[in-house]
């Protein structure tokens, strides 16, 4: 199943996404394996509070603020690679500006 | 009147305080008068003046909660859970489903119990460290409902269910609306009590810039009483219609009777003769007790000048000649003063005082105060007959409320 934002460098390829989700495990308590980029968040039992758990550490782990409202947590189309595609484009939102000075 | 002749058991306790993780050790220490009031361990006292407290000690959440429920609870929710687990599991050992219950008429009546170590440390975080990084659940750690809300989820309790907000007698209130409210047919059962974990370093400076806390020991009643001591914990009461308690064969405690309240309407901290008296009062006449059917009370008796010589003075003026036949003590010797939870672990004490005959002590008691002149139970528990009990809560706010309790017959 396709992200429903820009594809995404795979997981070997970039540790930031290794981080993320190891957070996402640590939070949630779901065994990593199962954290599959396409594995919607609904399917997972990740709720809403859960999601927000997450995005807290998240933010305090790569010191940035998430614009969650985003992509509401409580859509069904919701999947882990979405959580990551965002706190990835904040990050290179973050490293564009501080290289464009 | 029909629905006045419905009776209430109480048919299972629960605690967590400074004397023991559950409500069988906790008993076992009252009546043998150990003090849980010691120096204080679980915070720093470099900036406090009295360095003296009832804490829990040894309490690790993790024993309780796993690691997903753990950063949704305060301590006061996690107090207060556990108590509730305690006093469930005497009522219901098999499970609140195998009693049978209409959930719509299963509640939770529950003393407001804030999330003060969560404001402190989101205070110290946004204020102290100039950080904006507050936890996405301080609202609902901090929320006075959270309590109750917590039991009711964890049991599945879908009916009238709030939190009572009245200081110190926040816990009796809810006590006498859960037994009011199974009395009016408008609850069956009822999870009631209060909960309290408030001795962080700010809460604990605040109470010594009133004034009222002792330096050392808590001496209710004793000439050389010098003020209260802060306690923390939790107590659960469980409360069930009679005949619903009696057709299953729950082991039914005590049977509570009567719920008196009343408003000084006075001083915002001074206690009042008249305000304590009438509470008393309506007490005994909603329990249509005789003055000498009562043969222990639980006294507020905090410790301090004002208080425990006004209470006396209301217990005189109610019981009159029969007031030296009581047995008065004040269990905040040993448990400090627990706020929020203070009057539901004093009727705790209450009803197993009825139900086993047993009177705990007041402990620390040295001296007379010719104000203070009747039988405070000094020091060690005493083994007399009681028929029944009241268990009195006189708060900050001049809101008062007393309890009572007769042997289940």
């Amino acid at each position: 199943m396709d992200s429903p934002t820009a594809p995404l460098p795979a997981a070997s390829t970039d540790p930031r996404i290794d981080t993320i989700l190891d957070i996402v495990a640590r939070e949630t308590k779901i065994d990593r394996d199962r954290l599959q980029l396409d594995a919607r968040t609904n399917d997972l039992g990740i709720g809403s509070l859960d999601l927000t758990l997450v995005v807290f550490e998240i933010e305090s782990h790569f010191r940035i603020e998430l614009p969650f409202a985003l992509e509401p947590p409580t859509d069904k189309s919701m999947t882990v690679g979405t959580l990551v595609d965002q706190v990835l484009q904040v990050l290179e939102a973050r490293t564009n500006k501080s290289v464009g000075g | 009147m029909t629905i006045g002749k419905r009776r209430v058991a109480v048919t299972g306790l629960g605690a967590v305080a400074a004397l023991g993780h559950d409500v069988a050790a906790l008993w076992r220490a009252l009546v043998g008068g150990e003090c849980g009031i010691r120096p204080i361990a679980n915070i720093p006292t470099d900036r406090l003046t009295a360095r003296t407290a009832a804490e829990v000690l040894g309490f690790d959440p993790n024993d309780y909660f796993d690691a997903r429920r753990l950063p949704m609870l305060d301590r006061t929710s996690q107090f207060a859970l556990v108590a509730a687990r305690d006093a469930i599991g005497q009522a219901a050992p098999d499970g609140i489903a195998a009693l049978g219950l209409e959930t719509r008429k299963s509640g939770v009546v529950f003393g407001a119990g804030l999330g003060v170590q969560t404001i402190d440390s989101s205070y110290h975080t946004f204020y102290g460290e100039g950080s904006n990084r507050l936890h996405p659940f301080t609202v609902p750690r901090i929320m006075p409902n959270a309590p109750a809300s917590h039991i009711s989820i964890d049991f599945g309790l879908r009916g009238p269910s709030f939190a009572t907000a009245s200081a110190c007698a926040s816990s009796t209130h809810a006590i006498g609306l859960a037994f009011h409210m199974i009395r009016a047919g408008l609850l069956e059962f009822a999870v009631t009590g209060g909960s309290d974990a408030s001795l962080t370093v700010g809460h604990v400076r605040a109470w010594d810039a009133l004034r009222v806390l002792s330096p050392d020991a808590c001496r209710p009643f004793s000439k050389d009483r010098a003020g209260l001591v802060l306690g923390e914990g939790a107590a659960v009461l469980v409360l069930e219609e009679w005949e619903h308690a009696r057709t299953r064969g729950a082991m039914i405690h005590a049977e509570i009777v009567g719920f008196g309240m009343s408003a000084d309407a006075g001083d915002i901290t001074a206690p009042d003769e008249a305000g304590a008296t009438q509470a008393i009062d309506a007490a005994l006449g909603d329990a249509g007790l005789k003055l000498t059917d009562v043969h222990y009370v639980n006294a507020h008796g905090t410790g301090t000048r004002l208080n425990d010589r006004n209470e006396t003075a209301a217990l005189k003026r109610v019981f009159g000649v029969h007031a030296k036949q009581l047995a008065v003590s004040s269990t905040k010797s040993m448990l400090g003063h627990c706020l929020n939870a203070g009057g539901a672990l004093e009727a705790v004490a209450a009803v197993l005082s009825v139900r086993d005959d047993v009177a705990p002590p007041t402990v620390g008691y040295r001296a007379l105060d010719p104000e203070c002149d009747l039988d405070y139970v000094p020091n060690t528990a005493r083994r007399h007959p009681i028929g029944a009990a009241l268990s009195n809560s006189f708060a900050f706010g001049g809101l008062n409320a007393v309890l009572a309790f007769r042997k289940a017959v």
